[in-house]
């Protein structure tokens, strides 16, 4: 067994009364892109803090390559971040801002401009050097950040929620970004983001927090087909959840299900095709969003359910609030959930 | 029975009401021009009345006892101020005790300063900046005495308790000032700091730099603004005071006492000498106008 | 615009306001406003410290509040600490009345600021001391422009538990290598310089200064000389006479020139070390202070009533006992409560009072009469002021 490039072994961190962190294990692989996904709050930063060194656990232990360095200051660690808001010096250039962990270290000016030119080329900001942070764009001041880590050759880059600040195709086109000069230098990333499109789309490994602890760990095909907990079913895709009374009641079983979105269809036939569900209920909610129109339908067995209706061809109809309709599914799209409630068992091991 | 002139006024007012409506800028301007022009009267008048006299001169009437002002132009004042060692030596040590009770404040007020806007809790912060900013409470000449008090080589509470105390002189005048005038490089600090996002600092313990560098490479190019801000109040402040002296400064002299002590036999050449620190001030303003420093004012 | 209009208005009256109290506050700090007596008079003084006391520094020191219910003129007093102080505010036009000393006086009477005095109207006239009346500070051509008040000398104040033996010169606060240094202290006025040449004129006769107040070139450059030596020895210079009193008190000084009002302070403080206050072997400075009436007063009438009840017998006892000096009125001498009072400050010893030097303004006809030289006039005395205190 090959020793994690970082693993928290049941760290816990508490801000006064308040319990950030509780009692976290995970274990990540060198080169791994890692993902802790999760809602504002769930504890997700905090750990990534930790990490870096800027927080000390209340209990637990932090490693790097099986070294323990709980204690040891952030400039000991061979770890860096990516800032949320960037963090760039304002009175540096941008070249000044590259070479920083360099000069820091004392390395020879030649050397650290070359490695600078280097950084700023990966991150294609060849031509920006000589300028200050203010004179750039946000998705360029995101690419400095980038450069002024991954110039230091860390073992593992730390990004805490780096493309937030970003709008939508600017992130997108840095997503892709990211994903490229991740295979390109092969370092650990760890990235901590609120979005799960972002974390499914970027990662090898998603961890998915919720309220200091890890619920689910696992590939993104993993977490988005195979949700341990009702709580990653939802947080990760809108999806629908069947309690055992209304799976009784429709579907003869007393288990609870889950549904994503996009399986369930307007029923088109009378009656329910072999190895389907039918369900009348009425319509509660239409939300109309450009490539589809989201339909949550209130079903007389007890149970909201959403279908995700593609927007096909104009005239097409779809259901206003109110109406009568019946929704269908396939028996074989009902995902069961590992465990119903979070915290009964023990979470975060490596599956 | 109706009055004629009612409904006339009430339509002058209408339209008046309507040509502000129309042009805000006029509104703007009119409501301004009422301060705007006490302001011009008040500093611009009084300044530049101040370098006029200081471009007359007095001559001697015949009986010798008393002195008529000349109201020809002519820098004679700004000569004698020059060429006169003394004048020179007093603007000088002003100078140096401005420059002296900038920096003692800049090193006591850059730490604190720190600790108040970066690593103080909330509550801790609110008390450190009503601890710093209450003495402004208490009047200059109550904190003067009180300090002469403590001086008094004859019995003072420095005396008293160390066996030692500084007695009245430069030093003290420095060490009062310096005091006097804490809260106003404190607070633009404190305020510099505050806005210091942590993610700066954090970066670069992150890239590597210890606590000195971080401060030396960080922090202190981001808070320059903040320093010379409070820098232009305690060096001002210094350069424009006297009266300090008269209680703690023992025999010490500044600009101010001599343009007090000429300003009733002399007031032309008071006003020359009064102009020199001015000029001080112009300049260094100037100065620093590039460091974006005045933003901080 | 109706509020523009008002607004303006506002500002207009702010003015107004301001500029009154400008006015009012310059005289205020010490006044008493009480409006008791009959008629409705007004009377603006100014004063040294410790000639019209209404009761502020002292409550039972007043006697401007009896003479406003006396006279039925609403009083208001203003305290100088200078001389220079008092022709700058006298000449302002504010004031009434003022006590002028010989170094002002003459001064205010060349600027066209001082009233001559018609004698007739000075009840107590006749009562003053002769050698007083019609002297070089107090009158001009032959009118008099002053009506006497009182005199004294610049002593010399030691603390008698430090300094010894007992100083007999005023030597002991100039010689260069004082065993006092950082305890001596001076009076804060241009006009001290008479105080060296004084010294100057009985330790260095070569110089031949007959008048310490007409020094020629050579004279003057030696007087400025001897107070810069000084400087290094003086702790604090002093022109507020609080200031000194609390100096002596407190033992942070010992040893300099005083008025005898300080040292009357300094021994009432229980709590005080001994002090002694001497005139010593070379005589002293001294001044001898005159009521001047102001040309522009509109106030003439309370402007003599205040004048003929200042040097009135027992007012005159009143305030040189207070103040510790010589009054005017020899009439007076018979009120004090101290009876060897005059003869304690040789109030009629004409013989006496001769031989001090009392202040006059410099000016650069020489007042020694010599015509082959040019003196230095008040205004090179203020510049020399500075370059003894500035250096």
């Amino acid at each position: 067994m090959t020793t994690p490039a970082v693993a928290a072994r049941t760290v816990t961190k508490r801000f006064g009364t308040i319990t950030a962190v509780d009692g976290v294990s995970v274990e990540i692989a060198g080169g791994e892109f890692f993902s802790l996904l999760g809602p504002s709050g769930s504890g997700k930063t905090t750990m990534l803090r930790m990490i870096a060194g800027f927080e000390l656990p209340t209990s637990g232990r932090i490693e790097l390559d099986g070294e323990d360095v709980t204690r040891q200051p952030p400039f000991d660690r061979d770890v860096n971040t990516v800032f949320q808001d960037y963090a760039l010096f304002p009175h540096m250039n941008v070249r000044k801002n590259v070479e920083y962990g360099l000069r820091v270290k004392g390395v020879a000016k030649s050397e650290r401009r070359e490695r600078a030119e280097a950084a700023l080329h990966t991150v294609r900001l060849e031509a920006f050097g000589e300028r200050k942070p203010d004179q750039l764009s946000g998705g360029q001041r995101q690419r400095v950040a980038l450069a002024r880590a991954l110039v230091n050759e860390p073992k593992v880059l730390l990004l805490d929620e780096p493309l937030g600040a970003l709008d939508r195709k600017l992130r997108e086109e840095m997503q892709l970004e990211l994903a490229r000069i991740q295979r390109d230098v092969g370092i650990t990333f760890i990235f901590v983001t609120h979005d799960q499109g972002e974390a499914l789309t970027l990662s090898s490994r998603v961890a998915v927090f919720n309220a200091g602890r890890i619920e689910q760990v696992g590939t993104p095909r993993e977490i988005y087909e195979a949700p341990a907990t009702e709580f990653v079913a939802s947080f990760v895709g809108t999806t629908s959840v069947i309690g055992e009374e209304a799976a009784a009641a429709l579907l003869g079983e007393s288990t609870a299900r889950v549904l994503r979105p996009e399986r369930v269809r307007m029923a088109t036939a009378a009656t329910a095709p072999e190895g389907c569900v039918q369900a009348p209920g009425t319509v509660a909610d239409v939300q109309y969003h450009g490539d589809g129109t989201r339909v949550r339908v209130e079903i007389d067995a007890g149970a909201s359910l959403v279908a995700e209706l593609p927007n096909r061809h104009e005239g097409e109809s779809v259901p206003a609030l109110g109406d009568r309709v019946t929704v269908e599914f396939d028996r074989s799209d009902l995902m069961t959930l590992e465990r119903s409630t979070s915290h009964d068992q023990p979470i975060g091991e490596k599956p | 029975m109706t009055e004629p002139s009612a409904p006339q006024v009430h339509g002058v007012r209408r339209r008046v009401a309507r040509f502000f409506a129309r042009h805000p800028r006029a509104a703007l301007g009119a409501q301004l021009s009422a301060p705007g022009g006490w302001l011009l009267i008040i500093y611009i008048g009084s300044l530049a009345a101040l370098i006029l006299t200081s471009l007359f001169r007095l001559v001697d009437d015949p009986t010798g006892l008393v002195t008529k002002l000349d109201t020809s132009i002519g820098f004679g004042n700004f000569d004698r101020v020059i060429s006169q060692p003394v004048y020179r030596a007093v603007a000088l040590r002003t100078l140096g005790a401005a420059a002296t009770v900038t920096v003692i404040d800049a090193v006591i007020a850059l730490p604190l300063a720190f600790y108040m806007g970066k690593v103080a809790s909330q509550r801790a912060r609110r008390m450190l900046v009503v601890a710093v900013t209450l003495p402004l409470w208490a009047g200059y000449l109550v904190k003067g005495y009180a300090w002469r008090a403590l001086l008094d080589p004859g019995g003072g509470a420095f005396q008293e308790v160390f066996g030692h105390s500084l007695g009245f002189g430069y030093a003290s005048s420095i060490v009062v000032l310096a005091y006097l005038w804490f809260p106003f490089m404190v607070i633009p600090l404190y305020a510099g700091f505050d806005r210091l996002p942590d993610s700066l600092l954090e970066a670069s313990t992150d890239l590597g730099a210890k606590a000195g560098r971080t401060f030396v490479s960080v922090v202190v190019p981001q808070i320059v603004p903040s320093l010379v801000a409070g820098s232009i109040f305690t060096f001002s402040l210094t350069l424009g005071d006297f009266y300090m002296n008269r209680i703690v400064g023992g025999t010490t002299e500044f600009i101010g006492n001599i343009v007090y002590r000429q300003f009733s036999v002399d007031l032309p050449f008071a006003a020359a000498y009064a102009v020199i620190p001015i000029v001080i001030m112009v300049g260094l303003l100037l100065a620093v106008r590039r460091t974006g420093a005045l933003d901080e004012l | 615009m109706k509020r523009i209009v008002k607004l303006i208005a506002v500002f207009a009256t702010l003015v107004v306001v301001l500029i009154a109290c400008g006015s009012s506050s310059s005289s205020s700090p010490k006044s008493s406003g009480t409006s008791s007596g009959s008629g409705s008079g007004k009377l603006s003084i100014l004063a040294w410290p410790g000639y019209a006391e209404n009761g502020s520094t002292s409550k039972d020191t007043d006697w401007v509040t009896p003479f406003e219910k006396q006279s039925g003129c609403n009083t208001t007093v203003k305290t100088f600490g200078t001389s220079d102080e008092a022709f700058q505010l006298f000449n302002t036009g504010q004031y009434d009345v003022v006590s002028a000393s010989g170094d002002s006086s003459l001064r205010s009477v060349a600027n066209g600021d001082a009233a001559v005095i018609d004698t007739a109207k000075v009840t107590t006239y006749a009562d003053l001391a002769d050698f007083l009346k019609a002297k070089a500070w107090n009158s001009v051509d032959g009118k008099i422009y002053g009506v006497p008040h009182g005199w004294g000398a610049n002593l010399l104040m030691y603390n008698e538990t430090a300094v010894t033996p007992a100083p007999t010169s005023w030597g002991a606060v100039f010689e260069a290598n004082s065993p006092y240094k950082g305890k001596v202290t001076a009076y804060d006025s241009p006009i001290y310089i008479a105080d060296a040449a004084l010294y100057l004129s009985k330790t260095k006769a070569d110089l031949g200064i007959t008048n310490p107040y007409s020094l020629d070139e050579e004279q003057f450059s030696a007087a400025v000389e001897l107070l810069k030596q000084q400087k290094p020895n003086i702790g604090e210079y002093w022109s507020d006479y609080l200031k000194e009193q609390e100096g002596f008190t407190k033992g942070s000084l010992v040893l300099g020139t005083t008025w005898q009002v300080i040292t009357n302070g300094v021994k009432a403080d229980t709590a005080s070390p001994p002090v002694n206050a001497i005139i010593p072997s070379e005589g002293s400075t001294a001044w001898s202070d005159s009521w001047m009436v102001s040309t522009k007063s509109k106030n003439v009438d309370c402007a003599y009533k205040w004048i003929n009840w200042i040097t009135s017998p027992s007012v005159q006892a009143q305030v040189a006992e207070y103040f510790g000096e010589a009054p005017a009125n020899l009439k007076a001498c018979t009120e004090t409560s101290d009876k060897d009072f005059c003869t304690t400050y040789h109030a009629e010893d004409k013989a006496f009072y001769d031989q001090l030097a009392f202040w006059t303004t410099p000016t650069a006809k020489c007042l020694d009469g010599r015509s082959d030289v040019t003196c230095k006039a008040y205004k090179d005395w203020t510049a020399a002021w500075d370059e003894i205190k500035g250096s």
